[in-house]
């Protein structure tokens, strides 16, 4: 079922509209809990609560990217959930994702004048200048918080070359920032 | 302090990005060698889905089931068309129809047509000549069939492809707008109603589900938009038997705009008055029950009038009709005029 169909069918309240999101987006949505939370149970919770989260948002709202729509709520739940949960049961590899990217991005304290939405526009922009894998690679590591060897064994990459591209594209986005103006 | 910074800032990105990163692992997971081994199959596929596809599979899914095999593939290219000019060009298809639907020849159009890559860009264009019918039933504002008369890159002509209008996005034109935020979800919403008003279509926090599922609801502001060339009639109380008039198929495209569901008839079951608490609007409540195909459905239309112009509050129940009743009839009632 297209994703327009699915949409019409939470407008009409059906419940179908529940059971073809997960038969269309479940194992995404699964992906993407349990690389924060590492954990089944608090992930097969955390996708219940995205379905539920969708429920409530459709109608009114009538998403253009409902993929993108899915997994922002998704990722939002998952962090929710993983900020409430005792620190013993912290995912590290997740951990460690945000600790590279705090070296390039302002702190709130510094950088009080600029909202999170502008800072992602620049992260967008930046990106859209980027090699499509590049891109990929970025996004599939700190939006999703794939680890670096699923990455490597989704684009055929070696786990180092990930690393790099990673590493250097950090590093990139750090000058970027600087010359729009972020004071890091 | 930093890490929570950027994990909000990074969930801001757009919305292309992130289904582009969903789409490029799905399409780079499999090797080379396994896709080489469905690869005949694939092209198959990629043709069928854009010319008999409609047949095969949902329209439009660019997720597709590789040869049967169980493996989701995403759909790098896909053969697309558009009419070129004239007063179908803006109209978006396509499943096949079948011939014993089509009415009578109305037109003969060129079609811009050919591959296009996940994302809708144009890879590929040719024009071809095709000629558009009637379908029964059903009136030409809101679909038509399409029967190409050059092949192009497809196998035949065989086919006629159903085209329909595109309606706007309702949900655009009236975001809610929330005065309230609480851990149940944001509340107290407010949304356009009529040219220079609004109702709190959202009371409780969102949280709550249960009240929510019980209906849905469309707001139609300016109904003239959606019959360009009817004059609507001159008093709000006509309007309601105006609507529920089933014989003139054109009058259906309210009802279409709110399900796209084309009802094959309308019953007019109830009307009476509401007026706002504040006292400054006068509403007429429609009951209605709604004959298609697939369905029965009740619904309870609440119509106004702002300087001639009319719009509708609709709500269709799923459950629990007269609490459904009550429950919108207080939304209504909320009425004011925005500041």
């Amino acid at each position: 079922m297209n994703d327009l169909n699915i949409i019409e069918l939470y407008f009409a309240r059906d419940e179908q509209a529940i059971k073809q999101t997960d038969i269309k987006y479940g194992k995404l949505c699964h992906s993407i809990a349990y690389n924060i939370l590492n954990n089944a149970e608090d992930s097969e919770e955390c996708v219940n609560d995205t379905y539920i989260g969708i429920w409530n948002a459709i109608p009114p709202t009538r998403p253009s990217n409902f993929k993108a729509f899915i997994c922002r709520i998704t990722r939002n739940l998952s962090l929710k959930r993983l900020e409430t949960m005792s620190r013993q049961k912290r995912s590290e590899a997740t951990l460690v994702s945000l600790d590279e990217l705090a070296e390039i991005l302002p702190d709130e304290s510094i950088a009080c004048g600029i909202s999170d939405e502008d800072i992602a526009k620049l992260i967008s922009n930046f990106l859209r200048s980027q090699k499509e894998d590049v891109r990929g690679i970025f996004i599939r590591k700190y939006y999703f918080f794939d680890s670096v060897s699923d990455i490597a064994l989704r684009y055929s990459f070696s786990e180092s070359k990930v690393k790099n591209i990673l590493h250097r594209t950090r590093a990139k986005l750090k000058d970027y920032l600087i010359k729009e103006g972020v004071k890091l | 302090m930093k890490s929570r910074r950027i994990v909000n800032a990074m969930n801001h990105i757009d919305d292309d990005l992130i289904s582009e990163a969903v789409n490029e692992t799905t399409r780079k997971k499999s090797t080379l060698i396994k896709w080489s081994a469905v690869a005949a199959c694939f092209v198959v596929i990629i043709v069928s889905i854009s010319i008999v596809g409609p047949m095969l599979f949902d329209k439009d899914d660019p997720i597709v089931d590789i040869g049967g095999t169980g493996e989701e593939g995403v759909l790098v290219k896909y053969y697309d068309y558009k009419i070129n000019d004239g007063e179908f060009a803006d109209y978006i298809g396509g499943e096949v129809i079948s011939e014993g639907m089509i009415g009578n020849k109305i037109d003969t159009v060129t079609v811009t047509a050919g591959w296009k890559n996940d994302v809708g860009k144009w890879l590929s264009t040719e024009t071809l000549s095709a000629d558009v019918y009637e379908i029964e039933g059903v009136p030409k504002e809101i679909k038509v069939a399409l029967k190409f008369k050059d092949k192009g890159e497809a196998l035949t002509t065989t086919h006629y492809y159903q085209i329909s209008m595109v309606l706007p996005n309702y949900s655009e034109e009236n975001p809610v707008r929330y005065l309230e935020s609480t851990n149940m979800g944001p509340a107290n919403g407010w949304q356009d109603f009529g040219i220079s008003g609004e109702i709190r279509t959202i009371t409780v926090p969102l949280g709550s589900t249960y009240i929510y599922q019980m209906y849905s609801y469309y707001i139609r502001n300016d109904l003239s938009h959606l019959y360009p060339n009817q004059a609507l009639p001159t008093s709000l109380d006509e309007l309601p038997e105006w609507l529920a008039y089933t014989e003139t198929t054109e009058r259906i495209m309210f009802w279409y705009s709110m399900s796209l569901r084309l009802p094959t008839s309308i019953s007019l079951t109830k009307t009476s008055e509401i007026i706002s608490e504040n006292g400054d609007m006068r509403f007429i409540s429609a009951e209605y029950q709604i004959f298609s195909n697939e369905k029965t459905e009740n619904c309870v239309i609440y119509f106004m009038e702002k300087d001639g112009v009319y719009s509708a509050f609709a709500v269709f129940a799923n459950e629990n009709f007269d609490f459904v009743k009550t429950y919108t009839e207080s939304i209504v009632k909320s009425y004011q005029e925005k500041e």
